[in-house]
């Protein structure tokens, strides 16, 4: 059987590398994009299951590469993460389409529970 | 109510204008001497000041300079019987805002105070304005502060669980196994304390829109309470509250005032615990300052701690429940609005908060406190 596919867009290395081997730990397949231009490029390449993003880095924001996925891949799903987001942040997630919204410090269930989730209910 | 403090050593003509300005709708208190003046200065927070520069023991001058160190915003307007105008210049060197040659008609003194209170009123609004301006500052420096410590504390917990993953794949024996266990759980609530402390430093960010910001008072209570609903559910506690009019008006700026209430809401229900109580708030005016307490019928607070429970990060309550931050930010917002937040409490019956500030300035405008000062139609020479 095929692995679940993520894409994990976040500029936070040291975060974004462990949650890799997290995830992959629990047989999910990651790949890691380090800013949004990066993420938009490698998606199309990788075509994963779902994408996980930061709501802040760096050039691209969470917001916008969220706004150009849903644009081109409309289908796929996305989780946003964010550590320090207010409530109207989620709301601006959610509105725009992305089916998740988790807070950091992240509990790593939680996040697989949402990936299952998104994937079974959009795949 | 404009609150004037009339200092002269001639007691006839000290009683006669202080009664006559009594007429005139205004709170008046009378000092013979320079020790009296700053006695009742310290105690009552005169408005404006109506003040003799030759008087026995400490002069007219000296007051002056005490009374602008400790409240710049009073508004002092000399009287001065000897002619010469060196005096006065010194006098409005030290931050007098007006002099008046004796004998002074009394609608000179009327337009003088009409001045005074204009004066006092703009630069109220532009120290506020100022401070407002601290204050964005401080709550950008607190946003800044907050994200760079959650995403190094992100990294430290999102470490912990791959560790704990790790623990899970590697065979171990039990005890070391516990023990790691241990260490990582101690490292994860420690993170947890830090990202409570970051996300109160997020909370400061200043208002975006002054103008929307706006609301009335018992509106920005109800809301701090329905933010904290299921807290309160949970407990067997009942809020009570009475505003006078003035607060009825959407004048109240929103962030700061949520930051207020809402923390020292916070603090009641904690002094409360699960056993429950009563917690009250009301709004009075009183002349034209604002008086807004908050009771509790919780545990009370030691007498000797009350002194400090404004600090940062002073907490009385068990290391991780409190960070501390709460009251020292009321106390900010409060001073930031030119305001003063005192407290009493009794152990075992309760505290009460108190937060003194002054109106609004369209309030007091709105209100007769400036209106009765339109020049007299009494002529009368004092």
């Amino acid at each position: 059987m095929n692995k679940l596919r993520v894409l994990l867009i976040d500029d936070e290395e040291a975060f974004v590398t462990t949650l890799q081997e997290r995830l992959e730990l629990r047989d999910i397949e990651a790949r890691v994009a380090l800013d949004g231009q990066q993420g938009l490029h490698t998606l199309t390449e990788y075509s994963p299951h779902v994408v996980v993003l930061d709501l802040r880095m760096p050039g691209l924001s969470g917001i916008e590469v969220l706004k150009q996925i849903r644009h081109q891949w409309p289908q796929l799903p996305v989780i946003m993460l964010s550590g320090h987001g207010s409530k109207q942040d989620a709301q601006t997630c959610l509105d725009l389409g992305a089916v998740q919204y988790h807070k950091k410090p992240l509990d790593i269930e939680e996040l697989v529970h949402s990936l299952m989730h998104a994937t079974s209910k959009g795949w | 109510m404009l609150t004037i403090l009339v200092v002269d050593d001639e007691v006839a003509f000290a009683d006669v204008l202080s009664q006559r300005l009594r007429t005139r709708g205004m709170q008046v208190f009378t000092a013979y001497n320079g020790h009296q003046a700053l006695d009742l200065m310290q105690a009552k927070h005169p408005d404006i000041v109506l003040l003799d520069i030759t008087m026995p023991g400490p002069d007219g001058l000296t007051i002056l300079q005490t009374l602008k160190e400790q409240n710049p915003i009073t508004q002092v307007i000399l009287l001065t019987a000897d002619s010469t105008i060196s005096t006065a210049v010194t006098g409005m060197k030290l931050g007098a805002s007006d002099y008046l040659m004796k004998p002074a008609s009394f609608d000179n003194i009327l337009q003088a105070i009409h001045e005074a209170e204009q004066k006092r009123l703009n630069t109220l609004s532009r120290k506020r304005m100022a401070e407002t301006a601290k204050l964005a500052a401080l709550g950008e420096l607190g946003k800044g502060v907050a994200h760079e410590i959650n995403n190094p504390v992100h990294i430290m917990v999102n470490e912990v669980g791959w560790i704990e993953d790790l623990l899970e794949e590697i065979p171990m024996n039990a005890d070391t196994d516990k023990q790691i266990r241990n260490s990582l759980q101690l490292i994860r609530e420690q993170a947890t304390r830090c990202k409570t402390i970051t996300s109160k430093l997020l909370t400061l960010r200043p208002a975006t829109n002054p103008v929307s910001d706006l609301h009335t008072l018992p509106t920005i209570w109800d809301k701090a309470v329905h933010l904290r609903a299921n807290r309160i559910s949970k407990t067997k506690v009942t809020l009570h509250q009475s505003w006078s009019q003035e607060f009825q008006h959407p004048l109240w700026s929103s962030t700061s005032w949520m930051q207020i209430l809402g923390n020292l809401l916070d603090n009641a229900l904690d002094a409360l615990g699960l056993a429950g109580g009563d917690i009250t708030i009301t709004g009075q005016r009183q002349g034209n300052d604002a008086i807004v307490t908050i009771a509790d019928t919780g545990h009370g607070i030691e007498a000797h701690l009350l002194t400090r429970i404004f600090e940062p990060f002073f907490s009385t309550k068990d290391v991780g429940q409190g960070i501390g931050l709460g009251l020292a930010i009321c106390h900010g917002f409060v001073e930031s609005m030119g305001g003063d937040i005192s407290v009493r409490s009794t152990l075992g019956q309760g505290s009460v908060f108190t937060i003194k500030m002054p109106l609004p300035v369209n309030l007091i405008q709105k209100n007769t406190g400036v209106k009765i000062l339109t020049p007299a139609k009494e002529d009368a020479n004092e």
